[in-house]
């Protein structure tokens, strides 16, 4: 059986990033999240996206 | 059968309501027409997806919007240069940004129609918007502004970065994060 290299083994190898939540490393090519002031990051697991709670989020005047 | 796409000319007459007076206020006719005029389709400047579902009779349900545009960092120092920041802070701020080669990102709107509040809509179109900008595979720079009232909705991983007041609506904050890979 050939073995494969590529995309998937790349997923599989950590990145220099820890996850300040759970504190696991980040897979190389895998996005987190970044605070541009204290530098924390957050994996993508810990991350709640743009909104925790309600379905509307705006700035009324646009 | 749910269908996640770009607004279309098509979709001008779709019902859009969603109960916020404010949200509302957009769009006193209660359509999409707005939306579709201020459309990169119609020569504006955003991006507009629409989560729809299409039932088992062919019928077009609008459930939800989503509206974010691309800026640029001077688009961003301008927002920046309203609110009450610490000039020093402005500045290490700007030269931060400006060191790497970020897309600049600004979310105008997420909303969800009155009859599915309450139902996480806005949780799943928040999660498509932040796919979509993953898709292009760059750092990007997410900014958004909110006003006081939904300040605790935003995820923890957005730092509230400045604050300033609108004659209309109040106090608003300016929320940002990067989203980046190694």
């Amino acid at each position: 059986m050939v073995e494969k290299t590529g995309e998937k083994d790349l997923a599989l190898q950590k990145g220099k990033s820890t996850c300040s939540i759970c504190g696991k490393k980040i897979p190389l090519g895998e996005f987190y999240s970044k605070s541009i002031i204290s530098g924390k990051i957050t994996c993508s697991n810990c991350d709640k996206g743009v909104l925790v709670k309600g379905d509307l989020l705006f700035f009324p005047n646009e | 059968m749910f269908i996640f796409r770009r607004i279309s000319k098509k979709d001008a007459s779709l019902d859009f309501i969603t109960g916020n007076k404010a949200f509302d206020e957009k769009s006193p006719g209660g359509n999409l027409v707005p939306y579709l005029n201020e459309d990169i389709l119609s020569g504006g400047e955003f991006f507009t997806y629409l989560l729809m579902e299409q039932t088992d009779s062919n019928k077009t349900i609008l459930l939800g919007l989503l509206r974010y545009k691309f800026t640029n960092l001077k688009e961003f120092s301008f927002e920046l240069s309203k609110c009450e920041v610490d000039q020093e802070i402005k500045n290490n701020l700007i030269n931060e940004l400006d060191k790497f080669d970020f897309s600049f990102i600004y979310l105008s709107r997420i909303g969800v129609i009155k009859n599915f509040h309450d139902m996480n809509i806005g949780q799943i179109i928040s999660n498509f918007f932040e796919f979509l900008i993953k898709r292009d595979r760059k750092k990007s720079f997410i900014y958004l502004k909110v006003i006081e009232r939904q300040k605790d909705f935003i995820a923890p991983s957005y730092d509230f970065i400045a604050q300033s007041d609108d004659k209309k609506w109040g106090t608003y904050f300016l929320a940002s994060k990067i989203l980046e890979f190694d």
